[in-house]
């Protein structure tokens, strides 16, 4: 349990410094101009074909809402991220408060467990408002819930991957703006990296698109729920949690 | 209560500290001297489990630095060099944070365990405070706090008086001295006075090796050997110094030039123990030169320190 006195910590330090709330509302402004774009043209559209029958029943608000307010607020996530994950092991570095906090009779793994959790509930409040407003449609539009469930869930598999990615760059380095650099450029490339798989030939095609952040979050929205994105996901986050704590280790034995 | 054995570590290549033993008894306070870069910092931060050392182990209130760093971190508190605190905290928050993480859990015993510590280290007044509005004196206190809120046996200072002023260097070192008693404290320092002041005994490092142990008397009486004279005469420099190499027993003669008036000023160290004053001023005299002063230097920790950190 003693993880969760760092957690508290470093929520702490997120609502104080106001880089947490700047990045929520950052999110819930570009989410809120995307969810009022996608539902004013399901309206138009809707009323549009009101007096054909066939095409109106066809129309989806899962299709034509949800799934495409999912996929921007992954790209959203994706540039606001690094924001919030580089400053949790730069910053103790930079100050020398590191040395506190590794001197306390606490575990790496504590350390490493309260950032990860302190993280990704900043990411959990964030991404939570965008999915209340879609209940607000509620009483006009017959959204599917399981399927918006299975949508946030896969975004926060996803943002558990970048959030794991962030802190394995911010433990490397003393400097903030390099570890949202860099952390922003290697989260970029493993979501784009599936789309050299069609030219890579069928021999290595499968592989790009296997190690893609974008192709295993795809099925989500779509409502579909594979054991394979989330074992990729599942194990993304392990692995990158599993090289910081080896980063950890190894730097206080090199000083 | 503090106990390293054969301590070394190496940065890459460079050698930070080499074969450091060294013994700390239950209530001591040891002063551990040395310039920069000898290698204070990494004995303090081998002992708080904070870097490995290559080879060599400590053991902290019976336990090894290797096997139960956890009950070791338990039983200290530790003052980094540089003091860093967080921030963006107030001095209230900062030290529950410190409490939790230290084991105090219990909200009435935290409560009376941070108000004690704020007591003792006189920083009450500013608990709802910021950390970076603090001056650095009081940022100081917090450190110290921060170090003394669980009540741990063994305290570990790294240069807790460095960039202070001088009253509130007063005051820190009183508040290390009125912390001594029942806990044993290790600080490191370069400020010669203040370890001869507060400190029982001292260890001086130097490049990493330990060059002395002792009590501050004990360094001072063993290296008295040779004394030192500082003499003002009137007249040619070279007639100085033709008369002060006639007098036996003397081992150097260092003269600084006369600007104006033909006022030399010596320093003459002489051979083992003895003090040749007597001698020095009747063969001046005698010959005719004025003497202004003469002085007769004792060895301070300063001169020690010196002595046994610079290559002859």
């Amino acid at each position: 349990m003693r993880w969760y006195y760092v957690l508290k910590k470093e929520l702490k330090s997120y609502f104080i410094s106001p880089i947490a709330y700047v990045v929520i509302l950052i999110f819930n402004i570009i989410s809120g101009f995307i969810f009022y774009a996608l539902s004013a043209y399901y309206s138009i559209i809707s009323m549009r074909y009101s007096e054909y029958p066939y095409p109106y029943f066809t129309l989806s608000p899962n299709e034509m809402i949800t799934r495409p307010l999912f996929h921007n607020m992954a790209v959203t996530s994706l540039f606001l991220l690094p924001l919030l994950t580089m400053r949790l092991f730069s910053e103790e570095k930079r100050l020398g408060t590191i040395e506190l906090l590794f001197t306390y009779p606490l575990k790496d793994s504590d350390i490493y467990l309260g950032k990860l959790i302190a993280c990704l509930s900043v990411f959990f409040i964030m991404t939570l408002i965008p999915v209340l407003y879609i209940f607000t449609l509620e009483k006009w539009v017959d959204f599917d819930k399981l399927v918006i469930l299975n949508s946030y869930l896969g975004l926060v598999l996803l943002g558990a991957s970048f959030i794991s990615i962030g802190i394995l760059i911010s433990s490397l380095t003393e400097s903030q703006l390099i570890a949202a650099v860099i952390t922003f450029g290697i989260s970029l490339l493993f979501w784009i990296i599936g789309w050299i798989s069609e030219i890579a030939g069928p021999k290595y095609s499968n592989f790009f698109d296997f190690i893609s952040l974008y192709s295993h979050y795809e099925n989500f929205p779509k409502g579909i729920l594979d054991t394979r994105d989330l074992i990729f996901y599942l194990s993304v986050c392990l692995l990158f949690s599993f090289l910081t704590l080896r980063i950890l280790i190894s730097k206080k034995y090199r000083g | 209560m503090i106990e390293a054995k054969n301590l070394t570590k190496y940065y890459g290549k460079t050698r930070a500290i080499e074969n450091v033993s060294f013994f700390v008894e239950k209530g001591e306070i040891v002063g551990l001297l040395g310039p920069n870069a000898a290698g204070k910092t990494t004995i303090m931060r081998i002992l708080t489990c904070f870097l490995p050392p290559n080879s060599g182990t400590a053991k902290i209130n019976g336990y090894d630095i290797f096997e139960n760093p956890f009950e070791v971190q338990k039983s200290i508190g530790y003052l980094p060099e540089r003091n860093p605190l967080y921030e963006e905290f107030t001095v209230g928050e900062f030290l529950n944070f410190v409490c939790e993480t230290k084991g105090i859990r219990k909200k009435d015993e935290k409560i009376k365990r941070i108000s004690k510590v704020m007591e003792e280290c006189g920083i009450s007044d500013v608990k709802n405070k910021l950390i970076n509005k603090l001056s650095k004196g009081y940022r100081q206190r917090v450190g110290i706090a921060q170090a003394l809120v669980n009540d741990p046996p063994v305290l570990i200072l790294d240069e807790p008086t460095i960039g202070l002023d001088p009253k509130q260097i007063i005051e820190t070192r009183n508040l290390i001295k009125n912390l001594s008693g029942k806990r044993t404290i290790l600080l490191s320092s370069h400020i010669l006075p203040e370890v001869s002041m507060v400190c029982e005994r001292v260890i001086i490092i130097n490049e990493g090796k330990i060059v002395a142990t002792d009590t501050v008397e004990n360094l001072t009486a063993k290296l008295k050997g040779a004394l030192e004279i500082y003499l003002e005469i009137e007249g040619e420099i070279e007639k100085v110094k033709k008369v002060l190499e006639e007098i036996d027993g003397i081992k150097s003669i260092s003269i600084i030039p006369p600007k104006k008036e033909k006022i030399n000023k010596c320093l003459v160290i002489t051979e083992k123990g003895k003090d040749l004053r007597k001698e020095i001023s009747t063969k001046i005299v005698t010959n005719g030169l004025g003497l202004l002063e003469i002085t007769l230097r004792e060895m301070t920790l300063e001169d020690i320190f010196l002595k046994l950190t610079t290559k002859e």
